[in-house]
Protein backbone atom coordinates (compact mmCIF):
# COMPACT_ATOMS: atom_id res chain seq x y z
CA UNK A 1 0.00 0.00 0.00
CA UNK A 2 2.78 2.09 1.01
CA UNK A 3 4.63 1.33 -2.49
CA UNK A 4 1.09 2.33 -4.50
CA UNK A 5 1.21 5.85 -2.44
CA UNK A 6 4.74 6.41 -3.00
CA UNK A 7 4.35 5.85 -6.93
CA UNK A 8 1.53 8.33 -6.80
CA UNK A 9 3.26 10.53 -5.48
CA UNK A 10 6.65 10.12 -7.97
CA UNK A 11 4.22 10.12 -10.67
CA UNK A 12 2.77 13.66 -9.57
CA UNK A 13 6.52 15.00 -9.44
CA UNK A 14 7.40 13.74 -12.61
CA UNK A 15 4.05 15.42 -14.21
CA UNK A 16 4.77 18.57 -12.51
CA UNK A 17 8.57 18.75 -13.82
CA UNK A 18 7.63 17.93 -17.50
CA UNK A 19 4.96 20.99 -17.01
CA UNK A 20 7.58 22.90 -15.22
CA UNK A 21 9.61 22.16 -18.59
CA UNK A 22 7.40 22.90 -21.29
CA UNK A 23 6.55 26.09 -19.59
CA UNK A 24 10.52 27.45 -19.33
CA UNK A 25 10.67 26.12 -22.94
CA UNK A 26 7.51 28.20 -23.92
CA UNK A 27 8.50 31.31 -21.97
CA UNK A 28 12.32 31.20 -23.27
CA UNK A 29 10.86 30.92 -27.04
CA UNK A 30 9.05 34.01 -26.15
CA UNK A 31 11.37 35.75 -24.36
CA UNK A 32 13.94 34.86 -27.18
CA UNK A 33 11.34 36.25 -30.02
CA UNK A 34 11.03 39.73 -28.00
CA UNK A 35 14.59 40.30 -27.65
CA UNK A 36 14.67 39.98 -31.16
CA UNK A 37 11.62 41.79 -32.01
CA UNK A 38 13.41 44.61 -29.57
CA UNK A 39 16.69 44.46 -31.55
CA UNK A 40 15.29 45.04 -34.94
CA UNK A 41 12.90 47.55 -33.94
CA UNK A 42 15.44 49.25 -32.54
CA UNK A 43 18.12 48.85 -35.41
CA UNK A 44 14.83 50.04 -37.77
CA UNK A 45 14.29 53.26 -35.61
CA UNK A 46 18.34 53.82 -35.90
CA UNK A 47 18.69 53.93 -39.47
CA UNK A 48 14.91 55.63 -40.24
CA UNK A 49 15.98 58.54 -38.25
CA UNK A 50 19.57 59.21 -39.49
CA UNK A 51 18.01 59.13 -42.89
CA UNK A 52 18.40 62.16 -44.92
CA UNK A 53 14.97 61.72 -46.78
CA UNK A 54 11.95 59.30 -47.31
CA UNK A 55 10.57 58.59 -50.44
CA UNK A 56 8.04 56.42 -49.95
CA UNK A 57 6.70 53.86 -47.40
CA UNK A 58 4.36 51.08 -47.97
CA UNK A 59 3.28 47.88 -46.74
CA UNK A 60 6.12 45.71 -46.82
CA UNK A 61 8.40 48.63 -48.22
CA UNK A 62 10.39 52.23 -47.67
CA UNK A 63 12.50 53.86 -49.80
CA UNK A 64 15.18 56.60 -48.94
CA UNK A 65 18.14 58.18 -49.13
CA UNK A 66 20.39 56.63 -46.11
CA UNK A 67 22.58 59.56 -46.08
CA UNK A 68 24.76 62.03 -47.72
CA UNK A 69 27.68 60.25 -47.73
CA UNK A 70 30.26 62.24 -50.26
CA UNK A 71 28.41 65.42 -48.94
CA UNK A 72 27.91 66.81 -52.23
CA UNK A 73 24.06 67.73 -51.91
CA UNK A 74 23.54 64.65 -54.14
CA UNK A 75 21.56 61.34 -53.61
CA UNK A 76 23.43 59.18 -55.51
CA UNK A 77 22.31 55.32 -55.62
CA UNK A 78 25.01 54.01 -53.96
CA UNK A 79 23.20 56.25 -51.05
CA UNK A 80 19.48 55.20 -51.58
CA UNK A 81 18.07 51.96 -49.51
CA UNK A 82 15.58 49.87 -49.44
CA UNK A 83 13.88 48.01 -46.58
CA UNK A 84 11.77 45.50 -47.96
CA UNK A 85 9.89 42.42 -46.16
CA UNK A 86 10.72 39.29 -47.67
CA UNK A 87 7.68 37.16 -47.09
CA UNK A 88 8.91 33.80 -48.35
CA UNK A 89 12.05 34.15 -46.19
CA UNK A 90 10.87 35.87 -43.21
CA UNK A 91 12.84 38.11 -43.21
CA UNK A 92 13.40 42.04 -43.17
CA UNK A 93 16.13 43.19 -45.88
CA UNK A 94 17.73 46.21 -46.08
CA UNK A 95 18.74 46.57 -50.46
CA UNK A 96 22.02 48.86 -51.07
CA UNK A 97 24.13 49.64 -54.03
CA UNK A 98 27.18 49.24 -53.41
CA UNK A 99 30.40 51.91 -53.62
CA UNK A 100 31.79 49.98 -56.49
CA UNK A 101 29.03 49.44 -58.64
CA UNK A 102 29.07 50.77 -61.91
CA UNK A 103 25.92 52.83 -61.36
CA UNK A 104 27.00 54.04 -58.09
CA UNK A 105 27.26 57.53 -58.60
CA UNK A 106 24.47 58.00 -60.56
CA UNK A 107 22.48 60.96 -59.45
CA UNK A 108 18.55 60.18 -58.49
CA UNK A 109 16.10 62.32 -57.78
CA UNK A 110 13.29 62.54 -55.54
CA UNK A 111 11.14 60.65 -57.99
CA UNK A 112 13.29 57.86 -58.35
CA UNK A 113 12.23 57.00 -54.41
CA UNK A 114 8.83 58.41 -54.89
CA UNK A 115 7.17 54.95 -54.67
CA UNK A 116 8.15 51.20 -53.31
CA UNK A 117 6.86 50.07 -57.07
CA UNK A 118 10.19 49.73 -58.82
CA UNK A 119 11.79 47.77 -56.37
CA UNK A 120 12.30 45.11 -58.63
CA UNK A 121 14.45 47.17 -60.58
CA UNK A 122 16.43 48.95 -58.09
CA UNK A 123 17.19 45.13 -56.78
CA UNK A 124 18.39 44.29 -60.41
CA UNK A 125 20.98 47.01 -60.31
CA UNK A 126 24.48 45.96 -60.49
CA UNK A 127 26.57 45.74 -57.08
CA UNK A 128 22.82 45.96 -55.25
CA UNK A 129 23.11 43.54 -52.09
CA UNK A 130 20.42 43.06 -49.13
CA UNK A 131 21.43 42.52 -45.54
CA UNK A 132 19.09 40.65 -43.66
CA UNK A 133 17.91 43.84 -40.54
CA UNK A 134 15.73 40.84 -38.84
CA UNK A 135 14.87 37.19 -38.96
CA UNK A 136 11.15 35.50 -38.19
CA UNK A 137 9.50 38.45 -39.70
CA UNK A 138 5.72 37.38 -40.82
CA UNK A 139 4.52 40.30 -41.77
CA UNK A 140 5.43 43.99 -42.28
CA UNK A 141 3.73 47.40 -42.88
CA UNK A 142 4.89 51.04 -42.95
CA UNK A 143 3.39 54.26 -43.23
CA UNK A 144 5.22 57.41 -44.40
CA UNK A 145 3.37 60.44 -42.35
CA UNK A 146 4.01 64.65 -42.74
CA UNK A 147 5.84 64.05 -46.24
CA UNK A 148 5.91 67.31 -48.01
CA UNK A 149 5.50 69.04 -44.44
CA UNK A 150 7.07 72.17 -44.25
CA UNK A 151 6.29 72.56 -40.22
CA UNK A 152 6.78 68.52 -39.48
CA UNK A 153 9.39 66.25 -39.59
CA UNK A 154 8.66 63.00 -41.54
CA UNK A 155 7.89 60.11 -39.40
CA UNK A 156 7.70 56.48 -40.77
CA UNK A 157 5.67 53.83 -38.45
CA UNK A 158 6.06 50.28 -38.39
CA UNK A 159 3.60 47.40 -37.45
CA UNK A 160 6.29 44.69 -37.31
CA UNK A 161 5.08 40.60 -36.76
CA UNK A 162 7.36 38.38 -35.49
CA UNK A 163 6.87 34.30 -35.54
CA UNK A 164 8.63 31.36 -34.35
CA UNK A 165 7.63 27.92 -32.82
CA UNK A 166 3.62 28.72 -32.63
CA UNK A 167 4.55 32.14 -30.83
CA UNK A 168 4.23 35.81 -32.15
CA UNK A 169 4.88 39.36 -31.19
CA UNK A 170 3.80 42.25 -32.80
CA UNK A 171 6.08 45.29 -32.10
CA UNK A 172 4.52 48.66 -33.35
CA UNK A 173 6.47 51.49 -33.63
CA UNK A 174 7.35 54.87 -35.07
CA UNK A 175 11.18 56.69 -36.24
CA UNK A 176 11.11 60.59 -36.71
CA UNK A 177 13.38 62.29 -39.41
CA UNK A 178 16.19 63.82 -37.13
CA UNK A 179 17.32 65.29 -40.82
CA UNK A 180 15.09 67.85 -42.49
CA UNK A 181 13.42 65.59 -44.47
CA UNK A 182 13.59 67.66 -47.86
CA UNK A 183 14.23 66.54 -50.96
CA UNK A 184 17.75 67.11 -52.48
CA UNK B 1 15.76 -21.44 11.56
CA UNK B 2 15.08 -18.69 13.74
CA UNK B 3 17.13 -16.39 11.34
CA UNK B 4 15.79 -17.56 8.36
CA UNK B 5 11.72 -17.06 9.98
CA UNK B 6 13.06 -13.67 10.54
CA UNK B 7 14.72 -12.73 6.92
CA UNK B 8 11.00 -14.12 5.37
CA UNK B 9 8.77 -11.90 7.47
CA UNK B 10 10.50 -8.99 5.82
CA UNK B 11 7.99 -6.69 4.03
CA UNK B 12 8.50 -3.55 1.67
CA UNK B 13 7.15 -0.12 2.77
CA UNK B 14 4.55 0.15 5.21
CA UNK B 15 1.53 2.72 4.63
CA UNK B 16 3.41 4.47 7.38
CA UNK B 17 6.46 5.14 5.95
CA UNK B 18 4.55 5.86 2.54
CA UNK B 19 3.11 8.70 3.91
CA UNK B 20 5.94 9.88 5.51
CA UNK B 21 8.00 10.23 2.35
CA UNK B 22 5.00 11.08 0.40
CA UNK B 23 4.61 14.11 2.91
CA UNK B 24 8.26 14.80 2.62
CA UNK B 25 8.61 14.86 -0.62
CA UNK B 26 5.32 17.03 -0.97
CA UNK B 27 6.98 19.76 1.46
CA UNK B 28 10.01 19.71 -1.33
CA UNK B 29 7.80 20.22 -4.40
CA UNK B 30 5.73 23.21 -2.52
CA UNK B 31 9.66 24.08 -1.43
CA UNK B 32 10.59 24.34 -5.25
CA UNK B 33 6.79 25.59 -6.65
CA UNK B 34 7.16 28.88 -5.18
CA UNK B 35 10.69 29.83 -6.64
CA UNK B 36 9.14 28.80 -9.92
CA UNK B 37 6.17 30.11 -9.73
CA UNK B 38 7.64 33.41 -8.89
CA UNK B 39 10.45 32.96 -11.43
CA UNK B 40 6.99 32.86 -13.90
CA UNK B 41 5.76 35.94 -12.59
CA UNK B 42 9.01 37.77 -13.21
CA UNK B 43 9.22 36.61 -16.84
CA UNK B 44 5.75 38.09 -17.05
CA UNK B 45 6.22 41.23 -15.58
CA UNK B 46 9.56 41.59 -17.65
CA UNK B 47 7.89 40.96 -20.87
CA UNK B 48 5.12 43.38 -20.14
CA UNK B 49 7.77 46.05 -19.31
CA UNK B 50 9.62 45.51 -22.36
CA UNK B 51 5.73 45.80 -24.09
CA UNK B 52 5.38 49.38 -22.10
CA UNK B 53 8.60 50.34 -22.77
CA UNK B 54 7.83 49.90 -26.69
CA UNK B 55 4.82 51.71 -26.70
CA UNK B 56 5.85 54.30 -24.63
CA UNK B 57 9.00 54.81 -27.37
CA UNK B 58 6.74 54.48 -30.09
CA UNK B 59 4.65 58.02 -28.55
CA UNK B 60 7.51 60.13 -27.63
CA UNK B 61 9.34 59.64 -31.09
CA UNK B 62 5.97 60.19 -32.93
CA UNK B 63 5.84 63.48 -30.73
CA UNK B 64 9.29 64.03 -31.56
CA UNK B 65 8.33 65.32 -35.47
CA UNK B 66 5.54 68.30 -33.82
CA UNK B 67 6.47 71.60 -33.68
CA UNK B 68 6.54 73.39 -30.94
CA UNK B 69 3.07 75.42 -30.23
CA UNK B 70 3.60 78.88 -30.42
CA UNK B 71 2.69 80.45 -26.56
CA UNK B 72 1.08 83.25 -27.61
CA UNK B 73 -1.51 81.25 -29.48
CA UNK B 74 -1.86 78.73 -26.68
CA UNK B 75 -4.99 80.40 -25.61
CA UNK B 76 -6.73 80.65 -28.83
CA UNK B 77 -6.63 77.95 -30.70
CA UNK B 78 -9.26 75.99 -32.28
CA UNK B 79 -9.40 72.09 -30.84
CA UNK B 80 -9.34 69.36 -33.37
CA UNK B 81 -12.77 67.60 -34.64
CA UNK B 82 -13.95 64.66 -32.94
CA UNK B 83 -12.48 61.24 -33.59
CA UNK B 84 -9.23 63.13 -35.16
CA UNK B 85 -6.38 60.96 -35.67
CA UNK B 86 -2.74 61.57 -34.80
CA UNK B 87 -1.73 61.96 -38.06
CA UNK B 88 -4.08 65.11 -37.56
CA UNK B 89 -2.30 66.55 -34.80
CA UNK B 90 -0.45 69.59 -35.55
CA UNK B 91 1.66 70.70 -32.90
CA UNK B 92 2.72 69.30 -29.41
CA UNK B 93 -0.24 70.55 -28.11
CA UNK B 94 -2.30 68.25 -29.45
CA UNK B 95 -1.28 65.54 -27.55
CA UNK B 96 -2.00 67.01 -24.18
CA UNK B 97 -4.39 64.44 -22.68
CA UNK B 98 -3.99 61.95 -25.46
CA UNK B 99 -4.73 58.39 -23.99
CA UNK B 100 -5.35 54.86 -25.89
CA UNK B 101 -5.22 51.52 -24.67
CA UNK B 102 -5.05 48.10 -26.26
CA UNK B 103 -7.28 46.46 -28.02
CA UNK B 104 -7.87 49.73 -30.00
CA UNK B 105 -4.21 50.97 -29.66
CA UNK B 106 -4.62 52.90 -33.21
CA UNK B 107 -1.70 53.68 -35.78
CA UNK B 108 -1.08 57.31 -36.39
CA UNK B 109 -3.57 56.95 -39.30
CA UNK B 110 -6.36 55.79 -36.85
CA UNK B 111 -6.33 51.29 -38.02
CA UNK B 112 -5.03 49.09 -35.53
CA UNK B 113 -1.48 48.74 -34.44
CA UNK B 114 -2.36 44.83 -33.97
CA UNK B 115 -0.76 45.05 -30.69
CA UNK B 116 -2.39 42.00 -28.85
CA UNK B 117 -2.09 41.47 -25.00
CA UNK B 118 -3.35 39.29 -22.60
CA UNK B 119 -4.50 42.20 -20.28
CA UNK B 120 -4.98 46.01 -21.18
CA UNK B 121 -1.71 48.55 -21.62
CA UNK B 122 -3.18 52.37 -21.39
CA UNK B 123 -1.22 54.64 -22.37
CA UNK B 124 -1.60 58.39 -21.96
CA UNK B 125 0.30 61.70 -22.44
CA UNK B 126 0.92 65.08 -20.59
CA UNK B 127 2.33 67.72 -22.19
CA UNK B 128 3.58 70.41 -19.21
CA UNK B 129 4.75 73.49 -20.26
CA UNK B 130 8.08 75.62 -18.41
CA UNK B 131 8.95 79.23 -18.59
CA UNK B 132 12.82 77.48 -18.07
CA UNK B 133 14.26 74.84 -18.46
CA UNK B 134 14.24 73.49 -14.76
CA UNK B 135 11.44 75.81 -13.84
CA UNK B 136 7.77 74.80 -12.39
CA UNK B 137 4.91 74.21 -14.59
CA UNK B 138 3.08 77.27 -16.23
CA UNK B 139 0.35 77.65 -18.71
CA UNK B 140 2.50 78.39 -21.45
CA UNK B 141 6.48 78.50 -21.94
CA UNK B 142 8.90 77.92 -24.25
CA UNK B 143 9.80 74.54 -22.46
CA UNK B 144 7.70 71.49 -22.41
CA UNK B 145 7.66 68.41 -20.92
CA UNK B 146 6.36 65.49 -23.06
CA UNK B 147 5.72 62.75 -20.90
CA UNK B 148 4.10 59.18 -22.14
CA UNK B 149 2.78 57.02 -19.39
CA UNK B 150 2.22 53.27 -20.12
CA UNK B 151 0.31 51.46 -17.16
CA UNK B 152 0.50 47.21 -17.93
CA UNK B 153 -2.21 44.83 -16.75
CA UNK B 154 -0.27 44.22 -13.85
CA UNK B 155 3.65 44.84 -14.50
CA UNK B 156 5.24 48.22 -13.06
CA UNK B 157 4.09 51.50 -14.58
CA UNK B 158 6.49 52.79 -17.43
CA UNK B 159 6.96 57.08 -17.75
CA UNK B 160 9.04 58.49 -20.77
CA UNK B 161 9.88 62.26 -20.87
CA UNK B 162 11.37 64.45 -23.20
CA UNK B 163 11.95 68.18 -22.72
CA UNK B 164 11.89 70.40 -25.81
CA UNK B 165 11.87 74.17 -26.43
CA UNK B 166 10.76 76.18 -28.74
CA UNK B 167 14.06 76.70 -30.54
CA UNK B 168 15.52 72.86 -30.23
CA UNK B 169 15.05 69.78 -28.66
CA UNK B 170 16.41 68.65 -25.59
CA UNK B 171 16.97 64.97 -25.32
CA UNK B 172 16.82 64.15 -22.07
Amino acid sequence: MGLVVFTLVLGAVAGLAVAVGDGWQATEGAQALETASRQAAAQLERTLRAARYVGAASAGRVAFWVGDANADGKMQLSEIGLIEHDAAASRLVLYTVAGTSSMAALVCTAGDIGSTQDAATFKAIPGCTGRAMAANVSAASFALYNAGSTTQSPVVEFVLTFARGGQAWTRYGAATLRAEGVAP
Amino acid sequence: MERRMRSTSRRGFTLAEGLIASTVLAVAVAGVAAPLMAAAKQASAAQETATATALARQLLEETAARPFPDPATLATRTTLPTGATRSQFRDLSDYRGYADSTPRLATMSGGSAGVTAAGVFRRAVTVEYRTTYAGGSATSGDYALVTVTVTPPAGPVVSAARVVTRWARIVS
